[in-house]
């Protein structure tokens, strides 16, 4: 008679699992229960669907989203075409989107050595300061890649985003940069 | 007439009873009785072992080959040369045929890889690039539904979990990336997973 799971895999070892990230024997083991057990294979299948979903998502840069090289080059090769601007500290550049772009890139160079904690300010005149929290970048980094959600940038008017990036050490913080995109739409 | 046409219903009913039960009893048995019955003849239980099987082939596919293509030609391809051989007595312990197929799906990826590998010399040499892996069209979740989960994610979730489907890299490459150890890589893609779908399943 065919019995239910009496020994699930956890979800940790499940995503582990799918990603390659299990040492080669548990890796084996885990391989062997879901060749066996439906009710596990149905829980991994689910987030394959998830992942799928991720994958869509960024792919039509559909969310706004910090991104390292490894991204862009997967991006790259998947035919996308992608804007960038590459800015300075204390930059200014004047950006736009088409309706041919499919990732609009904010590339912010910066020195990040010493950074363990990171953040994003953007300010925008007449609406209330945002700030970013906690964005994850390398101490080896040059540079901070931010994708833009597509369907805001394309609905974005004439505008001017000034964003400044903040290490906080402690309770005190230090700006690393600011930088100032003036973003003129392009006509459909 | 009117009995002979009974008699007829009566006996439709009782065969289509007798499915029923069979296929119930199918649905049933484990595996391992379902492939020693195969191994024994009983062609009747194929369908419902390839039916048990087929997922979890494509699965093991997808996990190796990262393609959903390639994962359907290893499903044809381990499936039909396994239960060949189990259909002619070539398989030495018919109850362990579910071990059987898993060898099989290991071999073929092992011979992919090694072509793949080949392949990718090649490319390199001739300065050609590998696809990305396929980006589903229709994936099976609410995509608005996803995208506003994705943007109430903390920013280094959102990352974590985007590189590692997006651009497929591992916990190791994503920590060089990002500032993580391979280690705060996994916990981060995790907790961001688990939040995901509590979030598409409405729970808090």
């Amino acid at each position: 008679m065919r019995r239910g799971c009496d020994r699930p895999l956890e979800l940790l070892t499940l995503v582990d699992y799918w990603f390659g990230d299990l040492p080669s024997p548990d890796a084996e083991r885990a391989e062997e229960h879901l060749f066996e057990c439906d009710d596990c294979g149905g829980r991994l299948r689910a987030l394959v669907d998830l992942g799928d979903g991720v994958r869509r998502l960024a792919h039509e840069g559909a969310v706004q989203m910090i991104v390292t090289p490894s991204f862009l080059e997967t991006a790259s090769r998947a035919g996308l075409r992608t804007r960038e601007y590459v800015v300075p500290p204390g930059g200014r550049v004047a950006c736009t989107v088409t309706a041919q772009d499919d990732l609009l890139i904010s590339r912010m160079r910066a020195d990040f050595t010493g950074v363990s904690n990171l953040d994003v300010r953007l300010r925008v005149e007449g609406q209330p300061e945002v700030w970013i929290k906690d964005v994850p970048v390398s101490p080896d980094a040059q540079e901070l890649i931010m994708a833009q959600a597509m369907p805001a940038a394309r609905a974005l008017g004439r505008t001017v985003l000034h964003f400044s990036l903040v290490a906080r050490e402690g309770l005190s913080e230090r700006v690393l940069g600011d930088y100032t995109f003036d973003h003129t739409p392009t006509p459909p | 007439m009117a009995r002979r046409y009974t008699s007829e219903a009566k006996g439709r009913l009782e065969y289509a009873d007798r499915a029923l039960e069979e296929t119930k009893a199918e649905r049933d048995a484990s595996d391992s009785e379902l492939a020693v019955r195969l191994a024994g003849g009983d062609s009747a239980v194929e369908t419902e072992l390839y039916r048990r099987l087929a997922p979890r082939v494509r699965l093991y596919g997808l996990r190796h080959l990262r393609d959903p293509a390639a994962a359907d030609d290893l499903v044809q391809d381990a499936l039909l040369m396994a239960f060949e051989m189990l259909r002619k007595g070539k398989v030495r312990e018919p109850e362990r045929f579910v071990s059987f197929v898993l060898g099989s799906c290991r071999r073929i990826v092992a011979d992919l890889r090694r072509g793949a590998a080949r392949r990718q010399r090649l490319l390199e040499r001739f300065g050609s690039e590998l696809a990305p892996a396929a980006v589903c069209d229709e994936p099976p979740v609410d995509l608005d539904r996803l995208a506003g989960c994705l943007e109430h994610l903390p920013e280094r979730d959102r990352s974590v979990v985007v590189m590692s489907f997006y651009a497929e890299t591992g916990s190791e490459q994503i920590g060089v990336e990002l500032g993580l150890s391979p280690g705060n890589v996994r916990v981060v893609r995790h907790r961001a997973l688990m939040r995901l779908r509590a979030c598409l399943e409405g729970t808090p």
